[in-house]
């Protein structure tokens, strides 16, 4: 019906920091081949590094908009993901060939401003193997423990959203599946570094 | 404050600065602090991270559609010129019926109407032999393709054994059991007690959809799988293509079959490619 193109940038927050998720393929839609070709005046690279590069400024966005660290944005939408996008190229792509062209988003890109403030605490998984490491005891979750602890972590919801969602008599109810799914998710991660070490 | 949500507090960066300097104080002197700590960083790490993966994989499948639109908008645009070039060749041919007639006469007459009429009407000229269309599969046919290509999903993930056991009563827990031990009967039977909450979980209905299969319901069963690809929230999304396609086999709905296979085999990241390939050379 439309609706994704008239969504302005307050709404899209509003939606996501809402929970509903489904704005992301509208947003990420929205400007994707303006992106690509925005792209490849600048960089002689394959089309699916600007799809990467695409998919990890969705991402971010959203990452910042649910935890909160993103509630208005100081440029337009479109600049913010570009930039975003331009910088993981940047980052990720050192050797690719680039080309000299600018506008407000490579300006924003190459400034000091802050686009994506890291999470304090974030921990990156380190050493060979450890990303795979995490993502098989996930994967090892019953996907009611991985998708509510996907929604408490990742999606930043609240124990009262939770409960509402998932139906559950109390709060309290809420709170304690979430941390034997937790228990049971750290139990799975130190089985899998000790083998790992042994 | 509890130990554990300290640690949660800690991450969630709600403490105050003393509170934060007392954790780094005790990480700093007790190795077990540390190393709880250290374990809950990579227990938030692998939530976001598989996280991540399945929202990239939600727009991974939107930007596959907006490059390879299966709406009618690109045939459209691809029938436009041969369609023309078809017009054009009757514009022509008809002006040629028209004319003839006129030009072999001395005197140009009105063209009567009978040697109007005699002009052979399009419909009803002999049509070209068409080339014989492969034999369409009889019913046992398809059947006998569907079994040998229809195995029940499963991978290690699926295995309760290395799930924990606390929430191994709950109803989604015990489906995931039965799916695991075969036993479908029991499954699409239990499905049906389960709150709204449970049913709307995809990952469930892939399962149940696979019982169906098993079962023979693949109409029943189609009906899901059409739905899990819809909501695409599911992480079997893309074993659910494969899925359907089989679903249509077994209901003897062989163009939707192809249409599905030609896809998954045209995508090389999609799960199955080989298989399809293998499936639809069969039915070919």
């Amino acid at each position: 019906m439309g609706r994704s193109r008239h969504l302005d940038t307050e709404t899209i927050i509003l939606a996501i920091s809402a929970g509903k998720t489904d704005v992301m393929e509208e947003l990420y839609a929205r400007y994707r081949s303006d992106f690509f070709r925005w792209a490849a005046k600048r960089f002689d690279a394959p089309r699916q590094d600007f799809e990467d590069a695409w998919q990890e400024a969705v991402v971010a966005f959203y990452s910042q908009v649910v935890s909160g660290r993103l509630v208005a944005l100081q440029c337009d939408m479109r600049c913010w993901l570009f930039a975003v996008a331009f910088r993981s190229l940047l980052n990720g792509k050192r050797k690719m060939k680039r080309i000299l062209w600018k506008d407000s988003a490579d300006l924003i890109a190459r400034s000091d401003a802050i686009l994506i403030a890291p999470h304090p605490m974030d921990v990156q998984p380190e050493g060979h193997g450890a990303r795979e490491m995490l993502q098989v005891a996930m994967r090892a979750m019953s996907s009611q423990c991985r998708e509510m602890l996907e929604q408490r972590y990742f999606c930043e919801k609240s124990i009262g959203e939770i409960q509402v969602e998932w139906q559950h008599s109390s709060a309290n109810t809420t709170s304690v599946i979430l941390s034997r799914c937790l228990k049971r998710l750290k139990e799975l991660i130190q089985t899998a570094r000790e083998a790992k070490s042994s | 404050m509890e130990k554990q949500e300290l640690i949660e507090r800690y991450f969630d960066g709600t403490l105050s600065t003393e509170e934060q300097a007392d954790v780094r104080r005790q990480m700093a002197g007790d190795p077990a602090f540390r190393a709880e700590v250290e374990l809950h960083g990579l227990a938030l790490a692998a939530i976001r991270q598989e996280a991540t993966a399945r929202l990239r994989a939600r727009l991974a499948q939107k930007g596959r559609e907006l490059d390879d639109p299966v709406a009618g908008e690109t045939r459209r645009r691809r029938w436009w010129p041969a369609a023309t070039g078809v017009l054009l060749v009757a514009v022509l041919l008809l002006a040629w019926w028209f004319w003839k007639p006129a030009a072999e006469a001395p005197i140009p007459p009105p063209p009567p109407a009978p040697e109007i009429q005699s002009v052979p009407p399009v419909q009803t000229a002999p049509a070209p032999a068409r080339p014989a269309e492969p034999a369409r599969p009889a019913v046992a046919d398809t059947r006998r393709l569907f079994a040998g290509a229809f195995r029940p999903y499963r991978d290690d993930s699926l295995d309760p054994a290395v799930r924990g056991t606390r929430e191994g009563d709950t109803p989604p827990e015990r489906i995931e059991r039965l799916y695991w031990e075969g036993d479908c009967r029991a499954l699409v039977a239990l499905f049906d007690s389960l709150d709204t909450r449970a049913r709307d979980d995809d990952d469930l209905q892939f399962r149940r959809a696979n019982c169906l299969l098993d079962m023979g319901r693949s109409k029943e069963a189609a009906k899901i799988l059409e739905s899990v690809i819809r909501n695409d929230r599911s992480r079997f999304v893309g074993q659910a293509y494969w899925y359907l396609a089989l679903a249509y086999l077994h209901a003897g709905d062989l163009r939707e079959t192809k249409v599905l296979l030609r896809r998954i085999s045209a995508d090389s990241s999609a799960a199955r490619q080989p298989e399809a390939r293998k499936l639809l050379r069969a039915i070919d």
